[in-house]
């Protein structure tokens, strides 16, 4: 949209420099980094164990205090140990659910794509539909016949359902590129098609993937929060996000402020994720352009 | 243009055939059938499962299950809800019309806003105001709905105490045919969940409408009617909003689905009675037929929408219009 690159010497500068260059992108990788950090550490760092029931009477919803600087939910767990453990469930739901649907959108752009013909009709028609049908009333349904699935069965079907988007656009790049001159030049030269598509189209349409990626893993997120507060997503007691956020969304009184820690740090997560996929985007613009 | 919306009806036609199939392969994929997600009392005599599958056709071959299935779907017969005790085409219809007003206040309210700001926002590309508006509008794309919904709740509903917490109606009011109290009082239950859908979308709209007059603004076409000494104003209103409005058109079309799932969590967190309350709640009590059919007729209604911006996005379209066929 309006990213402002710098533009001193835009020749000579990669993607990744370009990335590093911009401040509000240096900031979300930073944030990004420390989140990463505190999640692989989880375990190790959480101030009480994330499960145990500290206090069911003194400490039952509580608010923020200093030993608890997230407060504690109902069932008087500190929320910022859940939080922390909840970080690696959300995070790899969210990395594995959208690398899937990453690979399943690239394949399908890419025989649609590349192959053409009735494989492309039918591949396009069946992503129209898909992006036609609510993705949240079909899970609503999956899970409603067959109950709440273990996490890797609702990233596949997460996957199943958000990689239409993905497709279109590698579908629409390849197309593109597939009669132009250099593709046109190396096909002359005899190349066979699976080496077109490895060594040239594929990285050609790598940043577009990567972006996707990057802002599809930000979705997840809010997805996965969302379905967990409808009871359908993460299961309680495993902490995650969005169960985290159920558990404390029904508190009132003087702690009922208790779901702004949460909230707010899924929100930071997600404004770091976009912010690099924006900057990612724009940084790869720009090169292309130089 | 009359061969293009033939092609596209043709199309939803085949959509509607296939969401119908889907529910019907999903309800019968299902790990149980609708007579044993009903009846989960190991007490219930097998004869009285067999009497109601045999009631329910539910003991024929599949390929005629699913003649019935399409016929009674043709008759406006979604089949009945276990859990309610009426047929699941009452249930939606008592439901359906306060999703309507609540997807609808919040889809015309988020269009007028959110076009406003983008609009604005273009004008003014590059300076402060933008820029902060920029920030504002992609940060609510990383608001989790139901965070968002939960904060509005506890700041106008508990800290200031402004709004109602739940449901559509006041307990006293409701069922009342108290003419303009109980209309006043259904837009004030109505006002926080419509608020929370309306910030997230207008967002959304905001963010296209911007890029989209952005690009027109700067363009030659605008230059030179410029040149001919149109007023500034005159140029906005005649020439470059309605050249812009294609985009923010196609968008409210490709984000009905967003608006249907985000309006079910949104239900579910003001307790609003619509077709998101009905679905979670058909969950909960394993009623088969009735999940399968809101979450049809959800799909359904989301295609006739997106046919319907589609036309208006034709309308808007000077191309469009204007072109012979």
């Amino acid at each position: 949209m309006d990213q402002r690159v710098n533009v001193s010497n835009p020749t000579s500068r990669s993607a990744w420099q370009r990335l590093r260059g911009e401040p509000s992108a240096r900031l979300a990788g930073a944030f990004l980094l420390l989140l990463a950090i505190a999640t692989l550490l989880a375990p190790w760092i959480t101030p009480y164990d994330p499960q145990l029931l500290l206090d069911p009477v003194m400490l039952s919803s509580h608010r923020a205090t200093w030993t608890h600087p997230f407060g504690t939910d109902p069932y008087s767990r500190d929320v910022l140990s859940r939080m922390l453990v909840g970080a690696r469930v959300s995070l790899t739901f969210a990395i594995v659910a959208v690398t899937l649907s990453t690979g399943i959108g690239t394949l399908v752009g890419f025989c649609s794509g590349f192959i053409g013909g009735m494989s492309d009709r039918l591949l396009m028609r069946l992503a129209d539909v898909g992006l036609s049908i609510p993705r949240v009333l079909l899970l609503l349904t999956i899970v409603g016949l067959w109950g709440s699935p273990r996490p890797l069965v609702l990233a596949l079907i997460l996957a199943a359902t958000g990689w239409m988007g993905l497709s279109r656009l590698v579908r629409g790049e390849l197309r593109a590129l597939r009669n132009n001159e250099r593709i046109l030049a190396l096909r002359a030269l005899g190349l066979r098609d699976r080496d077109i598509v490895w060594r040239h189209l594929l990285p050609d349409v790598l940043p577009f993937v990567i972006v996707s990626a990057t802002m599809g893993i930000g979705q997840v997120i809010l997805l996965e929060s969302g379905l967990s507060y409808l009871g359908i997503g993460i299961q309680p007691p495993t902490a995650s996000w969005g169960t985290i956020l159920l558990d404390v969304s029904d508190v009132v009184g003087p702690s009922r402020w208790l779901a702004i820690g949460p909230g707010l740090v899924i929100v930071g997560t997600v404004i770091a994720i976009q912010r690099i996929g924006d900057a990612l985007q724009a940084a790869l613009a720009a090169c292309e352009q130089s | 243009m009359w061969i293009l919306a033939r092609r596209r009806l043709f199309d939803a036609a085949i959509v509607v055939w296939l969401v119908g199939t889907l529910s019907f392969a999903l309800l019968h994929l299902a790990p149980s059938d609708p007579i044993a997600a009903a009846m989960t009392d190991p007490r219930v005599a097998p004869s009285v499962r067999a009497h109601w599958r045999a009631a329910y056709a539910l003991d024929q071959p599949l390929i005629e299950q699913y003649a019935r299935y399409v016929a009674a779907l043709a008759r406006g017969d979604l089949g009945y809800s276990f859990s309610q005790f009426r047929p699941v085409a009452d249930a939606l219809r008592e439901a359906l019309p306060y999703s309507f007003l609540l997807m609808g206040t919040a889809l015309v309210a988020s269009v007028i806003i959110g076009a406003a700001i983008g609009a604005w926002q273009a004008m003014r590309a590059g300076k402060p105001m933008d820029r902060t508006l920029s920030v504002v509008t992609s940060g609510l794309g990383a608001i989790p709905e139901v965070w968002l919904a939960l904060m509005l709740l506890t700041v106008l509903g508990a800290e200031f105490a402004i709004f109602p917490l739940s449901g559509r109606c006041d307990p006293v009011l409701c069922g009342t045919s108290n003419g303009w109290r109980a209309t006043i009082d259904g837009v004030y239950h109505l006002v926080l969940p419509a608020l929370t859908l309306t910030l997230l979308f207008s967002a959304v709209f905001a963010r296209v409408q911007r890029v989209a007059l952005h690009a027109v603004l700067h363009d030659e076409i605008t230059r030179r009617t410029r040149a001919k000494g149109v007023s500034e104003r005159r140029l906005l209103t005649h020439h470059t909003l309605r050249r812009a409005a294609r985009p923010l058109a196609t968008t409210v079309g490709l984000s009905l689905p967003a608006l249907v799932g985000g309006s079910v969590f949104i239900e579910r967190v003001f307790g609003w009675p619509g077709m998101g309350s009905l679905l979670v709640s058909a969950i909960g009590v394993r009623d088969y037929p009735l999940v399968t059919a809101t979450a049809m007729i959800g799909s359904l209604l989301v295609l006739l929408g997106s046919l319907l911006t589609d036309g208006v996005a034709a309308l808007l379209d000077p191309r469009w219009t204007n072109a012979s066929t």
